[in-house]
């Protein structure tokens, strides 16, 4: 009884907790449609400072809560709507969530840069731990202390605040209105925007009030687990209120707040689950956020939206591709030339993201089923490969077989099928929820579990035994893939080949029919579309991609531990793609190889300036770069609202003036030659060629564009000079 | 001077122009009818003149104020009341708070409720009710509710009629001419032109984005068959 009563407490405390993160969260939802995955990170933001203002200034423990909670916070939350929220406008929903999740990512980057992740920054409670009164139940002694009674208080002070609002206030009412129509509250003599900003504001105080009062529960502040448990505890509390019913909101936070409780409580004082009770923390919300969407009545298919969205992709010829393909190839081929083995190594991997990279293509970009755990799906396949392919007498001889890969590719394409039967009936939001539920559940439940998961039947391993693996290079006939420069060339040679693959398949009646499936799933059942096997068939396909990217990419790596399929590592690799471009292969090329190479380099080169020129005062140094470029991916996630059709577009239509411009082109091909040439005969260093190529692919576009301006404003001489001389006499 | 001015006034939806140079004027109390087929840009150059959708270019005055560049609810301070195509209500709002949200226009909400359920009494009977749930003919009554309440110098309608029964229909214009009557300005988007001419002062057709003929009712009346049937 006594133990009941310990876990009521406390799963009661965190459960409000949760409530009002949840609440914040539905807030900034209804009022202006954007699931802001970056809630979590604006309630971690406000642990840290609130950290730092009162364990490292001193400051008194009301003041620095009422400062960070009441002013900052809705300060930050409203510039966060009015730079960048505002913007998104007419963007699919993929976009909108993954300018939330790049500025989540942000926000990380930022509590990194300032508070060292390597030490405990830990918070006291109020009033201290001595702060309770005791109760005798049972014939022990049970606590309730002064900080619970305080969080309990506080949440449902704000709940009836917050009930009162929009109830009885007519800002409040404006606030519900805005959901459904804000022209029509403009119409009305409200403005929207401004109702909004209020409701941001709001919804930033109740984030932090919740993640300075989570952080004292769990004693420290944490960037990653308190993130993602005020996502997941959030985000389930908001959609058991159907992100709308701020009474179920709370009701779901209690619930939540509950099940934690009482499952890592009662399975902490059992013997047989002690080493699984850690994993309940997070597994319990993710596997309830699964089941609620599951539960959750969905909307019936929709039509055609009926504002045009902003997004644009081009679909190649097939001529077009394999000429991209060959380019690439060629490219790829030259550069590894003059690439050391790390260098190359680091490609490698960049290419094998690139073809998971594909997989978010496929599955988001032409059927417009939303997954946001592609590396999860790449996970599966690796493990299976590991304990599956290797052949050999041992390390480091042993090697990754065909066979191997084909099961992982198999066992990763059934996952993919289970995880899509159940989230058939889901779509959009609900679908990007439950995929990131899956992706959280593997990495924290399974993988994190260092004995052995075997799926049942098919004794096929799915585990991390003790915590690392190391997947060989693969063999393929007589051939072995050992060097990083024959990873390279031949991941870059797989990533062409299914890049062609899935340009044929965008072409095809089936990439139609995956189209008409993302436009309009009304339109598309009315039309005989089997949707059901569509889905399924989308999933299996882009699991499959997932699967040989994963295995390409552990192989790169030489050895991988969990944390390298974290969850905020397929959240990168999601926002790479939609940065590169959703809906084009080349938009998976960017973003697979801008996440494994392009920020790996530029960061590389300021830790190495930071550690040679550390003398320039803390705020105007390399390492200021250095955590600025941590920060470039995200930042460029978040300016996705002003072009949502991804990078690739704007830079192919940037380099069209060089295509027509022969000097110039010929000028630039010369220049990158000379520059090819002196590397490879090491008159100067490779960093030297990766230099000139980007100060000539910088300068060549923009030099080919004045010219085609100046030309194109000079009046018409010769010939067209004629009819104008006719016109004037 | 009118009441109301468009001069040369274009709108477009990105890159597609839909209303092209469109020029009119609508006087102090009285009641214009703008008519002519689907697809015309009635509606856009309403949602312009509502400050709903910004102009491309040209100019719009009010009252002798320059009101182009002012935003949908600056607009209704100066006086500008529009009721949107559909149904110009929050479904998921109740009546009550519908009816709340009308006095940014700065009317107290005591007045707001005494009027509107003085008009229309079977919103009183109501109040509790989400305003989706109920009938299209009450939802265009609340809807209608906010004109009497707000007591605008002009008033735009946009397809009123739209999905009701033609009794409901006649209900409802009833009214309109009320307000009309009261010396209120309307300017009235509307497809079934035998409703709105006899209330009107002026009519206008419009077709392909163009204002193609304005003259009394009963000219235009006789032109509208030309223009819906392509003759």
């Amino acid at each position: 009884m006594a133990n009941f009563v310990v876990f009521l407490i406390a799963g009661i405390t965190s459960g409000v907790l949760f409530a009002l993160a949840a609440t914040g969260l539905v807030l900034t939802y209804t009022t202006s449609g954007i699931f802001n995955f970056a809630h979590g990170g604006v309630a971690m933001l406000a642990a840290y400072v609130f950290y730092q203002m009162t364990q490292v200034w001193m400051w008194p423990t009301w003041l620095a809560f009422v400062v960070v909670c009441f002013i900052l916070a809705p300060i930050f939350q409203i510039g966060i709507y009015r730079v960048i929220m505002r913007r998104l406008a007419g963007t699919s929903e993929i976009t909108k969530i993954v300018v939330t999740i790049s500025l989540m990512l942000a926000m990380f980057g930022l509590a990194q840069w300032g508070w060292d992740q390597s030490t405990l920054h830990a918070i006291p409670l109020f009033w201290g731990v001595e702060g309770e009164w005791t109760f005798h139940i049972g014939g022990r002694d049970v606590y309730l202390q002064y900080f619970q009674v305080f969080a309990i208080a506080t949440a449902l002070l704000l709940g009836v605040i917050l009930s009162i609002l929009f109830k009885r206030t007519r800002v409040g009412i404006a606030m519900r209105a805005v959901v459904d129509s804000p022209d029509l509250l403009k119409l009305n003599g409200g403005v929207p925007e401004k109702i909004a900003a209020l409701s941001w504001a709001i919804g930033g105080s109740m984030a932090a009030v919740a993640g300075v009062l989570v952080a004292q529960v769990q004693g420290n502040v944490d960037a990653t687990s308190l993130t993602i448990l005020l996502i997941t505890c959030g985000v389930t509390a908001a959609m058991i209120g159907r992100l709308r019913s701020i009474p179920m909101t709370v009701f779901g936070g209690v619930l939540i707040g509950l099940e934690m409780s009482f499952f890592s409580g009662y399975a902490s004082l059992h013997s047989a689950w002690t080493s699984w009770a850690p994993s309940f923390g997070v597994a319990i919300p993710v596997m309830s956020l699964f089941v609620v969407l599951l539960l959750l009545p969905q909307d019936r298919l929709r039509g055609a939206s009926l504002s045009r969205l902003r997004e644009r992709f081009v679909v190649p010829t097939m001529k077009t591709s394999w000429i991209a393909a060959g380019s690439l190839l060629a490219f790829v081929v030259g550069i590894s030339q003059i690439m050391g083995s790390a260098d190359a190594q680091t490609l490698a991997g960049g290419m094998a993201l690139s073809i998971m990279a594909l997989s978010v293509t496929l599955l988001t970009g032409f059927a417009g089923e939303i997954n946001l755990a592609p590396i999860s799906f790449g996970a599966i396949g690796a493990i299976v490969a590991y304990h599956h392919g290797l052949i050999g007498p041992g390390f480091p001889d042993q090697r990754t077989s065909l066979w191997g890969i084909f099961l992982g590719i198999v066992v990763t394409m059934i996952v993919g099928a289970v995880v899509a039967i159940p989230a058939l009936r889901l779509r959009g939001l609900h679908l990007a929820l439950a995929t990131m539920a899956f992706g959280i559940f593997l990495s924290v439940f399974i993988l994190s579990f260092t004995g052995t998961v075997t799926i049942p039947l098919v004794h096929i391993q799915l585990s991390f035994v003790g915590g690392a693996m190391t997947v060989p290079p693969v063999k393929f006939l007589l051939w072995s893939f050992v060097s990083p420069k024959a990873q390279l060339l031949s991941s870059t040679a797989l990533f062409c080949l299914l890049g062609i693959g899935l340009i044929a398949i965008r072409r095809s009646s089936y990439g139609r029919r995956l189209i008409a499936m993302k436009d309009s799933p009304a339109a598309s059942a009315t039309l005989g579309q089997n949707l059901m096997w569509l889905k399924i068939s989308a999933f299996m396909l882009s699991s499959a991609l997932a699967a040989v990217g994963g295995i390409l990419y552990c192989i790169a790596l030489g050895s991988v531990q969990t944390s390298t399929f974290d969850i905020m590592f397929s959240f990168a690799l999601v926002m790479g793609t939609v940065v590169g471009g959703i809906g084009s292969v080349s938009g998976a090329l960017l973003g697979g190889v801008g996440l494994g190479v392009g920020l790996t380099a530029i960061q590389h080169t300021f830790f190495n300036l930071a550690n040679a020129h550390n003398d320039w005062g803390q705020l105007l140094s390399w390492a200021t770069a250095y955590h600025l470029a941590a920060l470039l991916p995200a930042t460029i996630g978040i300016t996705l609202g002003g072009n949502p059709s991804g990078s690739v577009a704007n830079i192919v239509e940037s380099y069209k003036p060089i295509i027509k411009d022969l000097p110039i082109l010929i000028g630039t091909l010369v220049a990158l030659g000379i520059a090819y040439v002196m590397t490879l005969t090491h008159v100067w260093g490779n960093w030297w060629f990766v230099f000139c190529f980007g100060i000539i692919g910088i300068i060549s576009p923009a030099v080919a564009e004045r010219r085609m301006k100046a030309s194109n404003s000079q009046p018409p001489q010769s010939n067209n000079a004629q009819p104008e001389m006719a016109v004037l006499q | 001077m009118s009441l109301l001015e468009l001069n040369n006034v274009s709108a477009a939806y990105g890159t597609i122009e839909v209303v092209h140079n469109v020029s009119f004027n609508v006087e102090a109390g009285e009641v214009l009818a703008l008519l002519g087929s689907n697809g015309g840009g009635k509606s856009t150059l309403m949602s312009v003149v509502s400050g709903i959708h910004a102009p491309t270019s040209g100019t719009i005055s009010f009252n002798g104020q320059d009101v182009t560049k002012m935003s949908a609810s600056e607009r209704v301070k100066a006086g500008i009341c529009a009721i949107p195509e559909g149904r110009g209500i929050f479904p998921n709002l109740t009546v009550k708070e519908n009816l709340r949200l009308a006095t940014y226009a700065g009317v107290s909400q005591a007045d707001v409720e005494a009027i509107a359920f003085d008009r229309f009494p079977r919103l009183e009977e109501r109040k509790g009710q989400l305003a989706g749930t109920m009938s299209g003919g009450e939802q265009q009554m609340l809807a209608l509710a906010r004109a009497f309440v707000v007591k605008p110098k002009l008033l735009i309608l946009d397809e009123l009629s739209m999905g009701l029964a033609p009794l409901i229909v006649e209900d409802l214009y009833s009214r309109v001419a009320a307000l009309a009557a009261e010396g209120m300005a309307l300017l009235v988007v509307e497809q079934f032109a035998r409703t709105i001419l006899p209330l009107a002062n002026r009519a206008a057709i419009m077709a392909h984005g163009v204002i193609t003929q304005v003259g009394t009712p009963i000219e235009i009346e006789h032109a509208l068959s030309a223009s819906y049937l392509g003759a």
